[in-house]
């Protein structure tokens, strides 16, 4: 039988040039970090693991890396839990300033990170929260909640609620229909956004540095600083550890969940 | 005061009204349903005795208490959904113990009453599964079972049997019956398949348009409908519209576009209305002998029977005859048209 989904030798074309696009970087990144040099460049004479221990001793990008998981384990954690009772809202209710409260939710997607960090350095500065980690958790929850939403919002859609009712038929309260039922079955959009909103609170810089201080610097503001003064392989080392972290975690969210179903939201 | 009972019954949104003003009453351990169109409001009326809508007028009672204002999961009763509603990330005993969990019945408990739903809806090898490894009509039958299991004191089942295939539908309408007979309780179906409404229903509530149109028993409303709506949505109908030119005590002299057909029954000189008869209760016989006569203009043969449409002076019409194992009227013949004269009735025009 013939398959129509195949792509044509055109279309194959087209994908890998756009996947070696893609790939190229990383793949560069990750080259340079195993140089022997002490500068930025491919490891032709031989391969060392020299940058890969210079980060031990290097401190401030440990504390760094633990601040911003930290960082983005908070704030992709109260980002989804405020993005399922809004999407809920919105997905099953018509109700006056329906369209406002997404608009809200989405629109720091549309407002330039550049202008958000102003914004929010004089806003924090004037709480007193400036440079703490709540205050950047609060920041990173409002850049984040789009990406959060927006799969929380698909599953909750293509949920079928007569499971709700049928919960409900059978005995259970509100509350345990939705502990039960409801969760269990908008879980893989609950984990999409969470992971999604995790990996975007953990790669911000633009808005960021203008919030973070010497005492709450998240590992791209630091990496930003670093070559700021110097330009040396540590900072492909470093990428190398992140791509290498990110990828572990993306074979185990597939293993679990299966990513597609994850990050399209199915 | 009967089982169930359904008081003035109306529900609107905004300016439509989806029902208006129905009233039912059923008794205990009988099976009802409310057969209809889509739109017809019957499966608002079924989610008003659920407890997903409140009706805007009227009152629900059930066994003497007015649930017309209690929460779903305080109704105690058995749903089955047209999309079977199982909980995906629930294995099948999972699934039917929900309901027993919810009310607090220990485990051991739980899973004898699983277990012996289960043989009765002959799933038990079946009980680790979970739904997506299920057939249909096996997810189906986990659906009746999670709400049977609950004993509950209303079942209702909405189109439960519309998403399987013909041969298992039939197969299952039987089950169910049968089912509904040995756990004894009172369960509402509600169905757009007249036939589905007939082979299981005790009594067949006809909705159109929001509206009860008849209740009643499967086979007194199919030979005496009300109207000419139940009259073709129970069954197809011919309908030959006429007036009345004569009435002589229980008989009415019809003028059908020319034709005098007689017909037992009771209306006035002048009325305008309609003749109608059943085609499978039409009988063909030699042209000139019958009623009038009509030209085959299709036949098709059904195996069990053969379907007619004709043309007469009266107008298009259609004829079923049971296949005798004999030839019988070709397309193009000549034939003379004939019935018992209790085949006919009368209704209002339209």
């Amino acid at each position: 039988m013939r398959r129509y989904d195949k792509n044509g030798p055109l279309a194959m074309g087209f994908n890998l040039i756009f996947l070696v696009f893609i790939l190229a970087p990383l793949v560069v990144v990750c080259l340079v970090a195993f140089t022997d040099k002490g500068y930025l460049s491919l490891p032709r004479d031989g391969l060392s693991l020299r940058w890969f221990v210079a980060i031990l001793d290097h401190p401030e990008f440990i504390d760094a890396f633990w601040y911003s998981i930290y960082l983005a384990i908070g704030s992709a954690t109260l980002a989804v839990m405020l993005a399922v009772p809004a999407a809920i809202a919105t997905a099953r209710y018509r109700f006056p300033g329906r369209g406002l409260v997404m608009a809200f939710f989405m629109s720091p997607l549309m407002v330039p990170h550049v202008v958000l960090g102003v914004a929010f350095l004089s806003y924090l500065s004037r709480l007193g929260w400036a440079g703490t980690y709540l205050g950047l958790v609060a920041c990173h929850i409002i850049l984040i909640m789009p990406y959060a939403l927006r799969l929380v919002l698909a599953s909750v859609t293509g949920m079928d609620r007569s499971a709700e009712a049928a919960a409900r038929s059978l005995g259970a309260t509100r509350w345990v229909t939705f502990r039960r039922v409801t969760v269990p079955l908008i879980l893989p959009g609950v984990t999409g956004g969470w992971v999604l909103a995790f990996i975007t609170s953990f790669d911000e810089l633009t808005m960021t540095i203008f919030i973070a201080s010497p005492s709450s610097t998240t590992l791209p503001v630091r990496m930003y600083q670093h070559i700021t003064e110097t330009i040396d392989p540590l900072i492909a080392s470093v990428s190398a550890v992140i791509i290498f972290i990110t990828m572990v975690m993306m074979i185990i969210l597939d293993r679990i969940f299966g990513l597609d179903k994850l990050l399209v939201g199915k | 005061m009967s089982f169930l009972t359904l008081q003035n019954i109306s529900k609107r949104y905004g300016q439509v009204a989806a029902v208006e003003d129905f009233n039912l009453s059923v008794e205990k351990g009988e099976f009802v349903s409310f057969l209809g169109p889509s739109g017809c409001g019957k499966t608002t009326t079924l989610q008003m005795i659920a407890g997903f809508e409140e009706p805007t007028t009227g009152t629900i009672h059930i066994d003497g208490s007015d649930m017309t204002h209690v929460a779903p999961n305080a109704r105690d009763i058995g749903i089955v959904f047209q999309s079977y509603a199982l909980f995906p990330h629930m294995t099948v005993t999972e699934n039917v113990g929900f309901g027993l969990e919810m009310r607090g019945i220990n485990k051991p408990e739980r899973d004898q009453r699983v277990t012996e739903t289960l043989e009765l809806v002959r799933l038990a090898e079946f009980a680790d599964r979970y739904p997506k490894a299920l057939s249909g009509g096996q997810r189906q039958r986990v659906a009746l079972a999670r709400a049977i299991v609950i004993k509950p004191q209303l079942l209702l089942l909405d189109e439960p049997l519309s998403a399987l295939d013909a041969k298992i539908r039939e197969s299952m309408q039987v089950e169910l019956r049968n089912i509904q007979h040995t756990v004894g309780v009172t369960t509402i179906l509600v169905t757009h398949d007249q036939a589905e409404a007939m082979a299981m229903s005790d009594r067949i509530a006809v909705m159109n348009m929001g509206r009860m149109a008849q209740l009643g028993e499967p086979f007194e409303i199919y030979e005496n409908p009300g109207d000419s709506f139940t009259s073709n949505f129970l069954g197809t109908t011919n309908l030959f519209p006429g007036k009345v030119i004569a009435v002589n005590g229980d008989e009415v002299s019809v003028d059908c576009s020319g034709t005098e057909v007689r017909v037992q029954g009771k209306s006035q000189t002048g009325a305008e209305l309609s003749v109608a008869i059943r085609p499978e209760k039409i009988g063909l016989v030699e042209p000139g002998s019958g009623f009038f006569d009509a030209r085959v203009r299709t036949r098709i043969f059904l195996g069990t029977s053969w379907a007619y449409q004709m043309d007469s002076d009266l107008g298009a019409f259609n004829v079923t005859l049971q296949n005798t194992g004999h030839l019988v009227a070709g397309e193009g013949e000549m034939v003379g048209i004939s019935w018992q004269a209790d085949a006919v009735r009368l209704l209002g025009a339209g």
